[in-house]
């Protein structure tokens, strides 16, 4: 290595493998580099002093104190939480994803700043965006449906926890949106004479027109019978009615309980904006109206809620985004609220209603705690 | 010049390779975005401490970082040196949200406003057995006046210990103009080191 011998200082500071000795020294390097010096031994000094530089050199900086440290991780972890509802949220409604991002925006600043100041800068007005309906209340695990007796074939299953939401596209063109903790069970193949399906929990029907095989839904002892239309069914097992609301079109609703008690057979026909409300507890199918945001805002992403009480709509959060709350003081329960949220993270939505009803929270994972 | 592969950046972390954890990461192990973070967050610090004073916006610019590795880990099918993606990537986070949250019109030499200050480690004993006291102070006195660029792309080469190629990409220029920029601003040694064969020093400038 003769190109070593006019070294000067500075160009062993800037020499690769020099550095490279001095900073991660491999056998081979700390071979080569002592030999040298042995033979070069009125070099000794300036390699000592390149040395010193180059492993000297430092800057004035701060570290980060150990409650920094977990505070960042935390936030990150909570971050990336939030992240995964809106990636959930956007298998239904990718078109919504550029509104989203401005409330990401929101989200991450007020993770890192001190809540309060959220309010001066984002006025409370555009939190509370909506003037719609009233608050739905689920809460629920999934049972297995009765299944439909009709054929042995093997049914095709599309079952959602709670937090998901998904939309299925039949071979007849019926579009059906599937709430969370809800369940719906078609056949591989419908009949000739009717397209039937069965559902435990709550769907929203766009039924293909086909004026030979109606389209039938199977809820229990409900059964919903159309030839095409738009309706929602509501039968969800923990909660004691079954409702049947129609958008448009023409829907027949029967009950085909069979136990001898209450009425028998009766059937309703439901023209749009109308409601067939089956009562579990007194076997009895009534008409009502009904409100359509409060029915429909779901199937559109839409979390809404009319003078709703802190806990029903905590309730309903927990569905919608699959967590769990854990209360540990009592909330004020006698102030109504009236909102809605479309496609928001829970984070937003809590930073809304934490204002509101005057409380803290903490998201872990899916675990929230309120203090 | 090395590989970007080749680079050694984990002499505590024997039990696993960042890049191994990375894949961890990449099959969706959160926990592997922790092990992460625990090994980079300090170097990662330190190192947006070279860019901005703002020590909170270096702080969110690492959370916004790491969400964002974990929010795009399938896009990335293989990378060499954690160390080094990270600190590119937070390199170019500061920069974007110090240009964000300025009020005046966009200025190209935003980073020129800050800089640090070089020191000799003073862990490093090395140092004042080597060079004198004198010496010392007239090297850092001219180092410390170089522009913050040539100030980082030495303490990126030192430091933390990236090729030449690394310190080239993190400063978003060729190689060849790194090396340049490096010998540039050590070029000030010889100033202070002129022609040391006996170092009785006449170590005046004037």
């Amino acid at each position: 290595m003769i190109k070593y011998q006019d070294f000067e200082l500075v160009d062993f500071v800037l020499d690769e493998s020099f550095q490279q000795w001095v900073l991660s020294p491999t056998q081979a390097s700390d071979d080569f580099w002592k030999s040298w010096i042995a033979q070069n031994p009125e070099r000794k000094k300036i390699i000592d002093q390149a040395k010193a530089i180059i492993k000297g050199i430092d800057y004035k900086k701060l570290s980060l104190s150990g409650p920094d440290k977990a505070s960042i991780l935390d936030n990150i972890n909570a971050r990336i939480k939030t992240g995964e509802l809106k990636e959930e949220l956007s298998i239904y409604n990718d078109d919504v994803l550029s509104d989203y991002d401005d409330v990401e925006e929101t989200v991450i600043y007020s993770l890192r700043t001190k809540r309060k100041s959220i309010w001066s800068r984002y006025p409370v007005a555009a939190i509370f965006i909506g003037v719609i309906i009233i608050a739905g209340i689920w809460f629920f695990s999934n049972y297995f449906m009765s299944p439909p007796t009709d054929t042995s074939m093997a049914y095709l299953e599309r079952s959602n926890p709670s937090g998901i939401k998904s939309t299925i596209r039949l071979e007849d063109g019926t579009v059906i949106k599937l709430n969370a903790e809800s369940k719906l069970t078609v056949p591989p193949r419908f009949s000739e004479k009717e397209r039937k399906v069965a559902l435990v929990g709550e769907a929203y029907f766009e039924v293909a027109e086909d004026e030979k095989r109606p389209f039938i839904v199977t809820s229990g002892n409900i059964s919903t019978i159309v030839l095409g239309t738009a309706f929602n069914v509501r039968a969800y097992p923990d909660e004691n009615n079954i409702e049947v609301a129609v958008a448009n079109g023409k829907v027949v609703v029967k009950n085909t309980d069979l136990s001898g008690k209450g009425q028998k057979s009766d059937s309703l026909i439901l023209l749009p904006d109308e409601m067939a409300v089956y009562s579990k507890s007194q076997l009895a199918t009534r008409k009502s109206g009904f409100d359509f945001m409060k029915v429909f805002a779901w199937k559109d992403d839409v979390i809404y809620f009319k003078d709703a009480n802190v806990y029903e709509i905590l309730e309903t959060l927990e569905k919608w985004y699959g967590v769990t709350f854990i209360i540990n003081r009592a909330l004020n329960e006698n102030k109504d609220f009236t909102v809605s949220y479309r496609n928001k993270p829970l984070k937003a939505v809590l930073e809304g209603l934490s204002f509101v009803f005057v409380f803290e929270f903490d998201i872990n994972g899916k675990v929230i705690t309120i203090n | 010049m090395e590989d970007l592969g080749d680079h050694k950046e984990h002499k505590n972390c024997k039990i696993l390779k960042s890049e191994e954890v990375w894949n961890h990461f990449r099959q969706d192990n959160a926990k592997a975005l922790g092990i992460l973070y625990d090994r980079y967050v300090d170097d990662l610090y330190h190192y947006g401490q070279r860019i901005t004073k703002d020590q909170e916006l270096i702080k969110d610019c690492i959370q916004d970082l790491f969400v964002d590795i974990w929010e795009k880990r399938k896009k990335f099918p293989e990378v060499h040196s954690m160390k080094f993606y990270l600190f590119k990537g937070l390199k170019r986070k500061i920069i974007r949200k110090l240009i964000r949250n300025r009020k005046l019109p966009i200025d190209k030499n935003i980073l020129e406003e800050y800089n640090f200050e070089i020191i000799f480690s003073c862990e490093s004993e090395l140092i004042t057995r080597q060079i004198s006291e004198h010496q010392q102070k007239q090297l850092l006195q001219s180092l410390n006046k170089l522009p913050r660029r040539q100030k980082e792309a030495i303490t990126l080469k030192f430091l933390d210990e990236f090729s030449y190629k690394e310190v080239a990409a993190i400063l978003s220029m060729s190689v060849k103009s790194t090396y340049h920029l490096i010998y540039r601003a050590l070029g000030k040694l010889k100033e202070n080191f002129p022609k040391v064969i006996t170092f009785i020093l006449l170590n005046s400038p004037f």
